[in-house]
């Protein structure tokens, strides 16, 4: 063992984590939630180019943990949950460094989407939306998660979430409603 | 405007996602414009990520897998190396402090070096060379086997 090696042990970094999921299991995970999670940082970044990224980034991190190991007592809810985590975390440290990715919403690249008028009004409510408001929309409504789940997710209260959701979705509701009537 | 979420808000959208739709929810849907703006919403979204979920194909596992495989290594590098730079700073200053104090002592002693004969001063160099030698080799050992892995 080299010296850094047992730095690393020591210090709990990356030489002692290394095997703890072994490839198959990854590849379940992997399978079971690359799609929906790639959705969902598509749909709250409005960036294909993002989604991308952070998708790879997401699992990187995931596989990179201090805890290494601990995916094999999870449930399959929780494993999903904890990568949501991850992703928000992503996507919010994205922001941050690149504040300019929020005010572009506008420019941003179409998804490329077969044509539903129905999709066409999802993706620009999404877009006419804060990220915050997409976020929240997502998790409650496509992934089902209640406050407290959500809470854990974007490392929000409870309480405001409640509020936070409530507006959102009346934004969207009326967005819908909006590019309802407009394509008539 | 009330933001309380209707307490069956929940089990509606719950009843969305796993088919299990009770008729006295479909009652409750039916009578709440909030569970309705909601279920409606939740449609949406949901068939909005079910078609984006089937046209995207993802990288394969093995190759996100790998990426994470370099990912560790470049961090435990990134930490070892962070960790050695530490101890070289904390030599030299480790070696300032050692000067500075000589010079005081040579100072204190009105700089009367009859003790630093060049006996002593052999032994002063070679004892600094075998240091020198040893941090050297173990820094270069250590940083080999860091890059290697790494490659």
């Amino acid at each position: 063992m080299t010296l850094a090696e047992s730095i690393t042990n020591y210090t709990g970094g990356a030489g002692q984590e290394a095997p703890a999921l072994d490839q198959a299991s990854f590849q379940l995970i992997y399978d079971a939630t690359a799609r929906p999670l790639w959705a969902y940082l598509l749909r709250v970044s409005g960036r294909r180019d993002a989604a991308d990224d952070l998708l790879q980034e997401t699992y990187c991190r995931f596989l990179g943990r201090k805890n290494g190991g601990n995916e094999l007592t999870m449930s399959e809810a929780d494993t999903r949950r904890y990568l949501f985590r991850i992703a928000t975390n992503l996507l919010r440290d994205r922001w941050r460094n690149h504040e300019s990715d929020q005010k572009n919403d506008g420019e941003q690249e179409r998804a490329v989407d077969a044509d539903p008028a129905a999709k066409i009004d999802v993706e620009r409510m999404m877009r006419a939306l804060k990220p915050r408001a997409r976020q929240l929309l997502w998790l409650a409504y496509v992934e089902g998660l209640s406050h407290a789940e959500i809470a854990e997710v974007t490392g929000l209260s409870a309480l405001s979430i409640r509020l936070l959701l409530f507006r959102a979705r009346r934004n969207a509701a009326e967005l819908l409603q909006a590019n309802g009537k407009e394509t008539r | 405007m009330n933001a309380m979420r209707c307490q069956y808000e929940r089990e509606v959208i719950r009843g969305q996602q796993t088919g299990e739709y009770s008729e006295r929810l479909m009652e409750h849907e039916r009578n709440c414009a909030d569970c309705r703006e909601a279920a409606e919403l939740a449609r949406a979204l949901r068939r909005d990520a079910s078609e984006l979920a089937d046209q995207y194909e993802p990288p394969s596992s093995e190759r996100v897998w790998e990426a994470a495989e370099r990912h560790r290594q470049m961090n435990a590098l990134a930490q070892a190396t962070r960790f050695l730079r530490i101890l070289k700073i904390a030599g030299v200053v480790y070696g300032l402090m050692v000067f500075l104090w000589g010079l005081h002592v040579l100072a204190a002693r009105g700089i009367a070096t009859s003790w630093l004969d060049g006996k002593s001063l052999n032994a002063v160099m070679e004892g600094a060379a075998l240091a020198a030698l040893f941090v050297g080799s173990g820094l270069w050992y250590t940083l080999r086997g860091d890059r290697q892995r790494a490659n």
